[in-house]
């Protein structure tokens, strides 16, 4: 078994930019919370509204989860059934494993080519969302496609490197792309958890 | 259009290549897509964007990041550390002792954090230590922690609810009711199983110190504060109206903020780090959710729900026993299907059928969080027991698996109970706006 432990290099590579991104969206989703506490505390004291919080909110989760996909998938996060994945062969394992990297590369791909085409009529027909904020659609809808572009470019990356790893090494195809463990998993969570001490012996149990 | 018997094959089909290990978000586009081209026609297929941004343009779905970063600010802010300790003290004179304290943290952790997984790690670790040095019988402590990990998605702000609410149009607020009594109820319930258990077999059980005094007690409140300020702001502000799911799950972030600031545990760095873990999550759930959307919007087209409708018309079973059938089907479908994967791949088959048999919509995603939390801990296979063997690091899953079947038993009697008394979880439902 391949200590799991190694990175893959692609996403060791794609990482620290998509952070960043992450970073900035985390602030943006800080500056939601302090404009709909001020919105609900005007609404309920002081007889004022901020006119489209709600609207402003809803771009926010479009922008902010299509940026967040790619780093999931760099994380290994994207839910995948592991039950009779975990019972396979070794080879068969490394079948399913570029087969689920090549088709999420195809679908990710064409929902970004189909998202060219909203962005693109939203612009031509100079479409406005039907609020009293009247916010031009290909504002939000291009923060929503780079999110998608991002993701797409990530998804076919890792498609290739797994086809690359297919052909000359198929221990680390499984390793770098196959379903997370259970180990790993807990390691995703308590790994940075600076609220959850871990036991000793975790730690150095672990190769 | 698509009859009932094309429908069910599609979703074989659907199942069959989640079983194969493709990304649940890729089988769920890949057939709703192959449904799409082969029954309406190229249009719908290349309206494939525009309905991933018109569900993913939602300020209700707002909510899942706001209340998973409101779950790692807690976490990371420190505000669940004192947990355990303070509830110790309030559970040490019941019979089972610190078990119970494994069940209420759980349960106000996972209260407030989005993940199971998360859950049942972190508890394991904080509680797993403090049972060293004391007498308890080893399976008992793992299944009282997987039991409790189990409660997180029925004690409101859970992220299922938001989920099934916006999958089927039903409103997020009267499900939070509905979620209250059976969550708090099989709380509960779990604890009365470890006092009977205490009681009948002593030998199983360590007995606490008993002289804890009314003062330490009201001491270590502080250390139960932050968990139950946020909760009771949640749910205040929405069952008063005075804010939406959305803005409630706002609120709470800002009044979480300062928990982490008098624990100085505040800092962009700390902030950056919940960023991270909030959108990994975000991501997750709402690749899924976007794709899954598209697909029903495509079974819409189809025609499926009615089809599935009218033959459930035909059927002409008693809803109980429907219900009870349903019950096994999940319990099935949970030995290979984690929580989010299960709820979209089955709502939008099993909605319409159990709405034309009069099953109330708010009662049934009852039913369906409580089915899919049953699943984590049934043995051998839930999620969670995995979690804390991996955790433990010793002796073998079997103890994880015997600790966790009285609870797991514990809960098949709340499907009873919900089931024959729905008033469980509609009574307070209906007594809410939401």
């Amino acid at each position: 078994m391949l200590q799991t432990r190694e990175r893959n290099p692609v996403a060791a590579a794609l990482e620290p930019g998509l952070r960043f991104m992450l970073y900035a969206a985390g602030w943006w989703l800080m500056l939601i919370v302090l404009l709909t506490c001020i919105e609900i505390l005007g609404r309920k004291f002081f007889g004022f509204s901020l006119q489209g919080v709600d609207e402003v909110g809803g771009y926010t989760l479009g922008v902010t989860a299509s940026m967040s996909f790619a780093y999931a998938l760099v994380k290994r996060g994207h839910t995948r059934v592991d039950f009779l994945l975990s019972r396979m062969t070794p080879f068969w394992q490394s079948v399913c494993n570029v087969a689920a990297m090549i088709t999420l590369a195809i679908l990710v791909s064409y929902a970004f080519l189909r998202g060219i085409t909203v962005l693109s009529e939203s612009i031509e027909f100079q479409s406005h969302s039907t609020t009293p904020l009247r916010v031009p659609l290909w504002m939000p809808q291009s923060g929503w496609l780079f999110g998608w572009a991002v993701f797409a470019g990530t998804s076919v990356a890792f498609a290739l490197h797994s086809i690359v790893l297919f052909v000359t090494d198929r221990r680390r195809l499984n390793a770098y792309y196959g379903p997370l463990t259970v180990d790993e998993e807990i390691e995703a969570e308590l790994g940075t958890n600076t609220a959850a001490p871990r036991p000793a012996e975790q730690e150095s149990g672990r190769a | 259009m698509l009859d009932a018997s094309g429908a069910l094959l599609g979703f074989l089909l659907l199942l069959g290549l989640m079983m194969l290990g493709f990304h649940v978000g890729t089988v769920l586009g890949a057939v709703a897509l192959l449904g799409a081209g082969l029954y309406v026609g190229a249009p719908v297929v290349r309206a494939f964007a525009t309905q991933l941004y018109a569900s993913m343009d939602d300020s209700i779905l707002l909510a899942i990041p706001l209340y998973i970063l409101l779950g790692e600010i807690l976490v990371r802010g420190g505000a669940t550390d004192r947990m355990y300790q303070s509830l110790a003290l309030w559970f040490n004179r019941l019979p089972g002792g610190l078990l119970h304290t494994n069940i209420g943290a759980s349960a106000m952790f996972s209260a407030v954090s989005g993940s199971s997984v998360a859950t049942a790690a972190t508890i394991s670790t904080v509680a797993l230590p403090t049972f060293k040095s004391r007498k308890y019988d080893q399976r008992l402590v793992l299944g009282s922690i997987a039991a409790g990990a189990s409660l997180g998605n029925l004690i409101p702000p859970g992220i299922a609810f938001i989920v099934y609410g916006v999958m089927t149009n039903t409103s997020i607020g009267k499900l939070y009711a509905a979620g209250t009594v059976p969550g708090i109820l099989m709380a509960l319930i779990f604890m009365a199983t470890i006092a009977a258990i205490a009681l009948a077999r002593p030998h199983l059980v360590a007995t606490e110190r008993s002289d804890v005094s009314w003062g330490e007690r009201i001491r270590g409140l502080p250390g139960l504060a932050a968990p139950f300020i946020v909760f009771a702001v949640i749910m205040g502000s929405i069952y008063t109206g005075w804010a939406t799911v959305t803005e409630s799950a706002a609120l709470a972030v800002a009044v979480a903020l300062p928990f982490a600031w008098m624990n100085r545990r505040l800092s962009v760095r700390m902030l950056h780090e919940c960023f991270l873990s909030t959108f990994h999550l975000t991501a997750i759930s709402m690749f899924i959710l976007a794709v899954a959307f598209f697909l029903n919007f495509v079974m819409g087209l189809l025609g499926v729900p009615q089809a599935l409708a009218g033959a459930a018309g035909s059927l002409k079973t008693d809803p109980i026993v429907f219900l009870w059938c349903l019950a096994l089907f999940y319990l099935l479908l949970g030995i290979f299907f984690e929580t989010l994967p299960m709820l979209v791949g089955t709502v939008p088959i099993i909605f319409p059928i159990v709405m034309a048999m009069g099953v109330d919509p708010v009662w049934f995603g009852v039913f369906i969080v409580l089915m899919c939390e049953i699943s984590l801990i049934s043995p051998p296979v839930g999620m969670t027991l995995y979690v804390i063997q991996a955790v433990r690091r010793e002796g073998s899953i079997g103890e994880v698996f015997q600790g966790a079947l009285p609870f797991f038993a514990a809960m098949i009697l709340m499907i009873a109970l919900l089931i024959h008394f729905p008033q469980i979880a509609l009574w307070f439902a209906n007594r809410t706006s939401g």
